[in-house]
């Protein structure tokens, strides 16, 4: 099952407030995503370092104890009372995903499905002001806008894959 | 099809796996030489330790196994494999024919004779049995002696560091791990195990094991020094399972020779995970790289190439974390690599952080990062892709 929505960050609307990070934190664990806004830092390319929900997660694939699993509605999710902390998911993870608590355990990304729930956006979607951050609805996008948004997934990735010949085999 | 899987480590369940996916009438027995469902071999560790229960040992539940066309062989380990009759002869007496089959036999501690290693304190930790056996033997042992200082060194004194147990490391070279760390990174970490209650002996072999006195042992060393122990672990590192193979004839050096889709030389036979000998990512030389991460990403490859697709294996890169309660290191391909390259090192002592980037012809080729590891899925990437670096400061920078 594929994610049906996915965050969305547009680094020319974002000015690098913070306020989505704090938002994130607010709720009681790690802020699960990073981002630099392209506005703020001149020159600098923007991004949003969050997990994107992928359909076959290289993190999930790498865990030794099952801890990190795809749901029905294609969020992947850790169950925390499996994870001993390895972190062979950050390393796999080249998008910034997995986020460590202080007690060593993965948390990340989940869509705030909790407020979901309850008919509210995100908490950082909610507290971006400048809109900047948006759930995208990915089966209302047209085919031109969903390989626009699947490019964006590794935008911060391609500032440097852009160029350059891969190693043979390639990633 | 028959597919016989042997090894239910990293690599022989995800090969399990994808074979299911790429051909859900695929027939497929695994096999695997330890009695009971398989287990996560990384977790041994934290389970020894008392950070993760028993139960959560196991990946997946029974019903995860169970399904048409799937057989299972637990406690019987391969024993022979007759090639011309494409036929695997378990201990247990049986012969399981394949059409194809996956060598995922895994890896065993290496051991080293020496004068007193056949004592009732002497242990490896390797296996669920040898982890449960530790249980016992580590409760009230106030002094551990391990033999070695590399990866499997460390994940021993992981698990047994605990509060009034001094853990020795007897250290042939000037650091631990140094196959994955350089000595900046190396003294961050050897730090951290110090304050909880590690005792490194650099420099130095062990020469002798002795009884006594009552239960303990005394640990001799090659300078002279005597080291009271209640238990020894002997952590050298580890050692393809390739002997039961006897002389069947699979080429092979440290490991069996496979090509890119992960196929030995023998047609239909591939291998996967610690056993077998691939490209090195970053500098092309054949490795065994023996990573958990490698070994996943293999069995995924094989699977589905013994189900009929045709897909080439990435060539292996080396990447491994080193954890200890919250402190982190992240080791990414070939950091110590030595001809020409360019290291970029910033240390922070105060918050005991360090990262380097090291460069080669203005290629990324290799990675440590200390203390905090964020970047770390981001410079795996670079690496796989062999990115060229102006400027390591654009790096930094480019992690949001």
């Amino acid at each position: 099952m594929t994610v049906k929505q996915l965050l969305h960050l547009d680094p020319q609307r974002c000015d690098g407030c913070g306020d989505c990070v704090t938002a994130c934190a607010a709720l009681g664990h790690p802020a699960r995503l990073r981002v630099r806004s392209s506005a703020a830092n001149p020159g600098a390319n923007g991004a949003l370092a969050c997990c994107r929900h992928c359909e076959r997660p290289l993190c999930a694939a790498v865990c030794p104890t099952a801890c990190l699993q795809v749901g029905s509605n294609g969020v992947v999710l850790p169950r925390p009372e499996r994870c001993v902390g390895c972190r062979l998911c950050l390393v796999a993870c080249p998008l910034g995903g997995m986020v460590f608590d202080a007690q060593g355990k993965a948390g990340k990304c989940d869509l705030c499905l909790e407020l979901g729930r309850r008919g509210h956006p995100p908490a950082c979607v909610a507290s971006c002001a400048k809109g900047a951050l948006q759930l995208v609805d990915l089966g209302n996008q047209s085919a031109l806008q969903r390989r626009a948004l699947a490019e964006h997934r590794g935008a911060h990735l391609k500032h440097h894959l852009g160029g350059g010949p891969s190693r043979a085999g390639g990633a | 099809m028959r597919h016989v899987v042997l090894g239910a480590g990293p690599a022989g369940l995800a090969a399990l796996a994808s074979i299911r996916r790429a051909d859900p009438s695929a027939r497929i027995t695994l096999v695997s030489g330890e009695p009971g469902p398989p287990y996560a071999r990384m977790a041994l560790p934290y389970y020894l330790s008392g950070e993760l229960s028993g139960r959560l040992l196991y990946p997946h539940p029974a019903s995860w196994y169970r399904s048409p066309g799937v057989e299972l062989r637990f406690g019987d380990p391969a024993e022979e494999l007759d090639l011309p009759r494409r036929e695997v002869l378990l201990a247990g007496g049986d012969r399981l024919r394949f059409d194809r089959l996956l060598i995922a036999t895994g890896s065993r501690p290496q051991l080293r004779e020496a004068p007193g290693i056949h004592l009732p304190q002497v242990h490896t930790l390797w296996t669920l049995a040898d982890a449960r056996r530790l249980r016992r033997k580590a409760a009230g042992a106030q002094e551990v002696v391990i033999w070695g200082a590399g990866m499997v060194a460390f994940l021993a004194a992981k698990a047994l560091l605990a509060p009034g147990r001094r853990v020795h490391f007897v250290c042939r070279a000037e650091h631990l791990l140094r196959r994955a760390l350089d000595r900046e990174a190396a003294a961050l970490l050897e730090q951290v195990l110090e304050e909880a209650g590690a005792v490194l002996h650099r420099g130095v072999n062990l020469a002798e094991i002795r009884p006594g006195p009552g239960k303990r042992c005394r640990v001799l060393l090659t300078d002279g020094r005597e080291l009271p122990s209640d238990l020894v672990l002997v952590a050298l590192g580890v050692l393809p399972n390739l002997d039961w193979l006897g002389d069947a004839p699979l080429a092979r050096r440290q490991g069996l020779l496979v090509d890119g889709s992960l196929e030995t030389s023998a047609s239909g036979v591939f291998a996967a995970g610690d056993v077998a000998e691939v490209p090195d990512c970053i500098t092309g030389e054949p490795v065994v790289p023996a990573l958990w991460s490698v070994a996943v990403d293999q069995g995924r490859v094989a699977g589905l190439n013994m189900a009929g697709h045709r897909l080439s294996c990435d060539p292996a890169l080396r990447a491994n974390t080193i954890v200890f309660h919250r402190y982190v290191v992240a080791t990414l391909g070939c950091p110590l690599l030595q001809d020409g390259t360019v290291v970029h090192r910033q240390l922070d002592r105060a918050r005991r952080t360090y990262r380097c980037l090291v460069l080669s012809r203005g290629r990324l080729v290799g990675a440590i990062l200390a203390g905090d590891v964020t970047a770390a899925g981001y410079l795996r990437t670079l690496l796989r892709r062999g990115v060229r670096v102006a400027d390591p400061d654009e790096v930094w920078e480019a992690v949001p």
